[in-house]
Parts: structure tokens; C-alpha cells; sequence
């Protein structure tokens, strides 16, 4: 069963994703930066655990090599959250080969046990480094044989980059790019990427709306959907084929809350999609994650598999004349 | 919307007439009227107003959302179930939108729905009167429709005599008398709709009168009383049979060794030859010459007529004045057994409205009474209802203070002649 669900998720990225670029966060999430803070900082800040681990899968029919590309790598500048002064460490390392993506720790929410499996292949730690603030750094290149083959995601292979803030308790906001070139971001044609945990920083203004795109495969029946750290700061609705924005619980401050959600036949084998609806807080960072019945961690693809869902509506209507009572 | 009268069409539409009722056009517009198996539908109503409901569609667990929707024409309405009317009927797109009054987001393009508000449309064939055989006829139509989306695709003519047509405003020549029904299908277009009109109607064809209206013609130019204005002149030619008189339906009715009878009449006035006997060995054309130079000799002379009985103030019993009159109009009738009358007996304005109706209805049934004691058929005497027809002859009104001789004028009975079915 597994492997089917493994091939269908195969196919539909074959299917869908060659066209769109391969930032991440990705344009249509609507999210400028993920955010990882120091091994210091405090939860509160929005940051449950200091990691964040992201896989980027490349399709079998790529062979040319590929780059990691890390937007404002270094923890200081502008675009970085300081907590008094720029004190933190982080580093980037990138895994490859087998159990990469298929060893269980790697695929948990919480980086415990052996999360960092497989081949180390890339490693570097930034602090307030000037010379990379605001700019893009490069891994690689890297072969895409490299890459571990996993049989639940078939037809591709899978690099597992892991973000570790080490020290200090500063803020650390960036961007990846999977590249074909290491000066400019070239996508590399029908990649994709997945997290199993989302840490974000939202945006400011009131009124926007972030999405990120859990694929739910065609076993699951409900979901449970944990998010923390969110402040209250607007609404958090789950929009799909057969859902149309059911509210879901949300957090407070320095709090976890999670909701239980029935999926129906029709989201099965869909992308659903979290709406994150902000109503103003500044500087707000998140996590998501969500568990099927099985507490299955569900994968959050950067690409919507089969697009962004669209909600079916029922317009009921009637014509009638002007003087009808 | 344009009420158009097709009767003055435009150019364009005669170019197009005339290519389209050419060879496939039109055979494809006569296959679309044999197979035409729909009502005769002449009016559609605009359904210029639609109902949009997307109750079912709510389902937020509790969340408050703004449903707007842009109409398509520059109209935002919010709710759940709205309502909207347009004013212009095409082809517009509603556009469902939502806004969280919290957080101020708007999210665009929810859903959408087509939505063709079609206008009204009505088709009335113009009828045709007094249409006579062998004279050709115009046959038009008005037809209200939207005429910037639709456009008139085809036209169809079944004029009921076995023939056909695919011109907008044909002329047609029917040979024989009779009553024709008459079928008209008209098929619009716009670039998304398609629509088809049907109507009908019935037509009495009349023979032709050999004297192209000579008798008519001198009927409608007598100086008649108001309440005879309206009525038209009619003439028939009649052929007499051991059953009675019976119209002329063709020119190959007209055979010799028969009688014949001309009438001509107009509300009270009458013109009639009388039985003319054509000689066996009469053909068409002696007979059609026989006919026009009696008629010739009819218009020479002054028309017959049934005067009006007129009443003195609440008489409700014949003078001998009446009677006297009344055995003219009975004599008169006996000599047209062919003819009716109809019998219209008012009162003055003044006073009760009911009680001169009930004086009305006494005086009618007097006269009547005295026509059928006299020979009358009964059946020959129609006498008209006088809650309805309490016909004025001048500005009287109820109520209002008349002179005397005004008043008289309404105090009377009148005779208009018509012809026995």
C-alpha cells in the first residue's frame, strides 16, 4: 500500500510540477522566509525546536548537477530577527544516499534519534557574516545520483538539508533555491520540495494570506493539525475540494493547539490547503504540521501536487421576472 | 429592446432576406417548421433577474466571511442568497469574492457562474382584413425583441393554403374564399442563445369583388351616424341553392343556369340586387360581366337602411310610430333571409345605471317580441347586452346634466345588419 501511495505521488509530480520555479518557500505560499532560530532562543519566538529540516526531491530524468542555493545564509543584517545583539550560529548541511529520507527519525517532527541520517555531503555554519547577508550562498554541485532512492517516492532522488541554529537565540530568516547553476537560480525541471515540520515567519500586513499544501494520499480519513506559536494573529482555515475554509483551532503564545479534521473522498489524493489569514502582528513565525489517523507525519510539498485546490461551490440558480412576488 | 415593424424592414434585412430565402435557407427553415413540434410560443417574459444562493456552499465551522459578489455590470451585492436584476439583457459573468472583516484579506474569484439574461421577446403577426381572392395580400409582423444580441436567422410563412414562404413581409394571393390559419416561425440567434418564435392566426377570405369595391367604396363615404363609424363595409357575392344562399368561394363557382346576389352593407345600410338569374349558357366571364354592371347599377342608387326607434322618457311600450317602423325593417328582412340583425337598445345617461339597463333589456325584448310575432326568426334577432354596450351617442355620461334633444338621441333603438353564418 505504501508503494502505491508512493507511486501516485510520483506520477502527480511528474504531472504538474515542471513549470513552476523552485524557491522555498515558494511564491504561491504567499511566505518570504522560513525561519529557524539559534539553539538559544527561547520558543516563544516562535520556533519550537531550532531546526528545520526541508528534502528536495529531483526527478530520475535530471542528471545534469545540481546546487543548493541559500538566501541570506548568515544570522545578522536586515533581513535576520536580532534578540539584542547578533550572537547566533547556525549551520546548513545537506544529506544524500540511503536513509536520507527513509530512516524514520528523518521523517519525524521533532528531530530526535538519527534525524540526521545518510551521507553528510555539504556543511557549513554561518554567524554575522556581511559578506553573505542578503545574498545568495551555493552548495554542490551535486550529482543527482547522490540523492537517496526511497520506494515511497519513487522516480526521483532525495536530498535531505537540515538548518540548525547551534547557538545564540537570534533569528535566522532565508530562502532555498534548488539550482542547475551555481551563480543564478535556474530550476532544475520537475523538482519539488517537502518539510514535515513548516517554521515560517509570516508576512506583516493584515489581511494576507500565506497557503501551505499538505498532499493528502488516498488513505487518509482525518487529519490532525498542529500549529504553534501562532498568536491569534488572524484565522487558520483549511480550503480544499470539498472544504470551504473549515475554521481550525489556533495558538496562543509560546502554545501548541491541534484540531481533529474528517476528510472526505473527495480530498483524498488531493492537495489541501492551509490558509493562513494574518491580521497584523509583526515579526510572527509559525510551525505546522499535521498527522493523519495514523500519526503519519503528512508532507507539506513547496509545489502543490495537482495544483492549489479550488472549492467546489454550489451556485444555486434562478431566473425570474422583475414583478415575480 | 426595439419594437420593430418589420413592415418597413431595412435594407440589410431585405438583402438578407433575399439570400437567405434562397435554395438552402429557406428549405432548411421549412424542414425546422415540419419538424417544429414545440408550443407556439409568441411571448417570452424577460427573466431579467436571477436568484444566486450559495447557502449549501457554507461551511466555515463558525467564521464569519463577506460573500460579495460583482454582478457583471458594475453591481456588488453581498449575502449568501442575493438577489439582482439586470437591466440590460447579455451574456455576464457573476464573480463570487470574500472578505474577512477581521483581517480586512479579500479573496478573489471564489467562483463564478454564467449567467445569459435573454430579454423579452414578442411576435404578432398583423392581421389581414377583408382579404378578397386573386388580391395580394402583404403579410408582416411586429416583433419586440433584443435586438443587440439577437439576430432574426430565418422566417417562415405557412400561409395555410398549402403554400410556404421564407420572406420576411411576402405577399401572398390566396385563389379560393375560406377561413385560412395562418403560421409564422421566426428563429433569432445571439452568439450564445437561440430562440424561436411561433404565432398564428386565422384569415376569412372573401371573393373578390368584380368591381374592385365599388359598393364599399359608396358605403364608406355615407355620412353615417357615430355608432355606425366603426363598422366596416362588406360585400359578398352570393349563389343561391335549395338551401340557401351561400358565398362565392372562386371564380370557377361562377357557373350558368343558377341565381346569383349581390350584398353590400354597412352597419344599417344595405345594398342588394336582388336574385340575378344567369341563363344556363352562361360563362364565367358574361357572368363576372352580368355581376359588375348590376352592381354599377346598385351603386346608382341609395343604400336601404333599418332607422333607429327612438323612445320618450321611460316608454316601455311600442307606439304605433314604431311598429310602423318596425314593419319596414321586417319587411326588409324577409327580402334577405340571408342577413341578421342585431339589436342595441339604450337610455339616457341620467339616473340610475341599473335601472336603465333594466329599461334597456324591457324595450329590446319588446321589439324583439314584436319582430318574431311578426315572422321574424328568432334566431335572426341578436340583441346586444346593455350593461355592456350602453352605447352613447354623443358626450352624455351618467350623471351628467345633457340637453333634451341629446338625450333623446340616446333613447333609441338601433339595427346593424350582419351576415347569417
Amino acid at each position: 500500500m505504501r508503494y502505491l501511495r508512493a507511486y501516485l505521488v510520483g506520477t502527480f509530480l511528474t504531472l504538474f510540477l515542471v513549470t513552476h520555479g523552485q524557491r522555498i518557500p515558494n511564491e504561491i505560499e504567499n511566505i518570504d522566509y522560513l525561519v529557524t532560530f539559534g539553539g538559544n532562543a527561547p520558543a516563544s519566538w516562535g520556533d519550537d525546536d531550532h531546526i528545520q529540516i526541508f528534502f528536495f526531491l529531483i526527478p530520475n530524468e535530471f542528471t545534469e548537477p545540481i546546487y543548493l542555493r541559500v538566501f541570506d545564509p548568515d544570522v545578522g543584517g536586515t533581513i535576520d530577527e536580532i534578540k539584542g545583539e547578533w550572537n547566533s550560529a547556525h549551520r546548513i548541511s545537506i544529506f544524500g544516499g540511503e536513509g536520507a529520507h527513509s530512516h524514520p527519525d528523518a521523517r519525524k517532527v521533532d528531530p530526535v534519534g538519527e534525524f540526521k541520517s545518510g551521507n553528510l555531503l555539504a556543511s557549513k555554519v554561518f554567524r554575522d557574516n556581511p559578506e553573505f547577508d542578503g545574498k545568495w550562498y551555493t552548495f554542490g554541485p551535486f550529482n543527482p545520483v547522490e540523492g537517496e532512492e526511497d520506494p515511497e517516492i519513487p522516480n526521483g532522488r532525495i536530498f535531505k538539508v537540515i538548518m540548525e541554529g547551534l547557538q545564540g537565540d537570534d533569528g535566522n530568516l532565508y530562502q532555498y533555491f534548488l539550482s542547475a547553476d551555481p551563480d543564478v537560480n535556474e530550476e532544475v525541471e520537475g523538482s519539488n520540495a517537502f518539510t514535515y515540520e513548516y517554521s515560517f515567519r509570516l508576512p506583516v500586513a493584515s489581511g494576507e494570506i500565506s497557503h501551505i499544501y499538505p498532499f493528502i494520499d488516498k488513505n487518509v480519513v482525518s487529519i490532525t493539525q498542529h500549529n504553534f506559536d501562532f498568536d491569534y494573529d488572524g484565522e487558520l482555515v483549511i480550503y480544499s475540494v470539498s472544504k470551504n475554509r473549515h475554521k481550525v483551532k489556533k495558538s496562543a503564545d509560546l502554545k501548541w493547539a491541534s484540531s481533529m479534521h474528517e476528510i472526505t473522498p473527495e480530498e483524498q489524493n488531493t492537495t489541501i490547503e492551509i490558509q493562513i489569514i494574518k491580521q497584523g502582528k509583526p515579526n510572527n513565525n509559525m510551525v505546522f504540521f499535521l498527522r493523519n489517523q495514523y500519526e503519519e507525519v503528512i508532507r507539506f510539498y513547496s509545489i502543490p501536487i495537482g495544483g492549489p485546490p479550488r472549492y467546489k461551490y454550489q451556485v444555486n440558480l434562478k431566473y425570474y421576472q422583475k414583478d415575480e412576488d | 429592446m426595439k419594437n420593430k415593424r418589420i413592415g418597413s424592414v431595412l435594407m440589410c434585412l431585405v438583402f438578407w432576406s433575399v439570400g437567405y430565402s434562397q435554395e438552402v435557407g429557406c428549405e432548411a427553415a421549412k424542414s425546422g417548421f415540419l419538424r417544429f413540434d414545440g408550443a407556439c410560443i409568441s411571448k417570452i417574459a424577460s427573466n431579467n433577474c436571477v436568484n444566486l444562493d450559495i447557502t449549501d456552499s457554507y461551511d466555515f465551522e463558525g467564521k464569519e466571511f463577506v460573500f460579495v459578489w460583482d454582478m457583471g455590470d458594475g453591481t456588488t451585492l453581498e449575502g449568501l442568497n442575493i438577489d439582482h436584476c439586470y437591466e440590460k439583457p447579455g451574456p455576464y459573468v457573476a464573480t463570487l469574492s470574500l472578505e474577512d472583516p477581521i483581517t480586512k484579506a479579500t479573496i478573489k474569484e471564489e467562483a463564478s457562474i454564467d449567467i445569459i439574461i435573454k430579454g423579452s421577446f414578442e411576435l404578432i403577426m398583423e392581421p389581414l382584413e377583408d382579404v378578397r381572392t386573386n388580391i395580394a395580400e402583404s403579410a408582416s409582423f411586429l416583433l419586440d425583441y433584443p435586438d443587440s444580441a439577437y439576430q432574426i436567422k430565418y422566417t417562415y410563412w405557412d400561409f395555410g393554403d398549402g403554400t410556404f414562404s421564407c420572406e420576411e413581409t411576402p405577399d401572398h394571393i390566396y385563389e379560393r374564399t375560406g377561413v385560412y390559419y395562418r403560421s409564422l416561425l421566426i428563429g433569432l440567434e445571439s452568439d450564445i442563445d437561440r430562440v424561436t418564435l411561433c404565432a398564428n392566426d386565422s384569415v376569412r377570405v372573401k371573393l373578390a369583388d368584380p368591381t374592385a369595391g365599388m359598393l364599399t367604396d359608396k358605403l364608406d363615404l355615407l355620412t353615417m351616424d357615430s355608432r355606425y363609424i366603426e363598422d366596416k363595409s362588406i360585400y359578398f357575392l352570393l349563389k343561391k341553392s335549395s338551401a340557401g344562399y351561400s358565398e362565392v368561394e372562386g371564380m370557377d363557382d361562377l357557373i350558368g343556369g343558377i341565381n346569383y346576389r349581390i350584398v353590400a352593407f354597412r352597419g344599417n345600410r344595405i345594398y342588394d340586387s336582388g336574385d340575378i338569374t344567369m341563363p344556363s349558357d352562361s360563362d364565367q366571364k358574361s357572368i363576372q360581366q352580368t355581376i359588375s354592371d348590376k352592381t354599377k347599377q346598385l351603386a346608382d342608387q341609395e343604400p336601404l337602411r333599418l332607422d333607429p326607434l327612438f323612445f320618450e322618457l321611460d316608454q316601455n311600450e311600442l307606439s304605433r310610430k314604431m311598429k310602423k317602423s318596425l314593419d319596414d325593417h321586417i319587411e326588409l328582412l324577409e327580402n334577405l333571409p340571408m342577413m341578421k340583425v342585431e339589436l342595441g337598445v339604450y337610455t339616457t345617461s341620467g339616473g340610475s345605471f341599473n335601472r336603465g339597463v333594466a329599461l334597456s333589456i324591457k324595450r329590446a325584448e319588446l321589439i324583439k317580441q314584436y319582430m318574431v310575432d311578426e315572422g321574424v326568426e328568432k334566431e335572426r334577432i341578436v340583441v346586444t347586452n346593455p350593461n355592456t354596450s350602453r352605447s352613447l351617442i354623443n358626450s352624455c355620461l351618467t350623471g351628467s346634466d345633457c340637453d333634451y334633444v341629446d338625450e333623446s338621441l340616446n333613447r333609441r333603438a338601433d339595427f346593424k345588419l350582419k351576415m347569417r353564418r
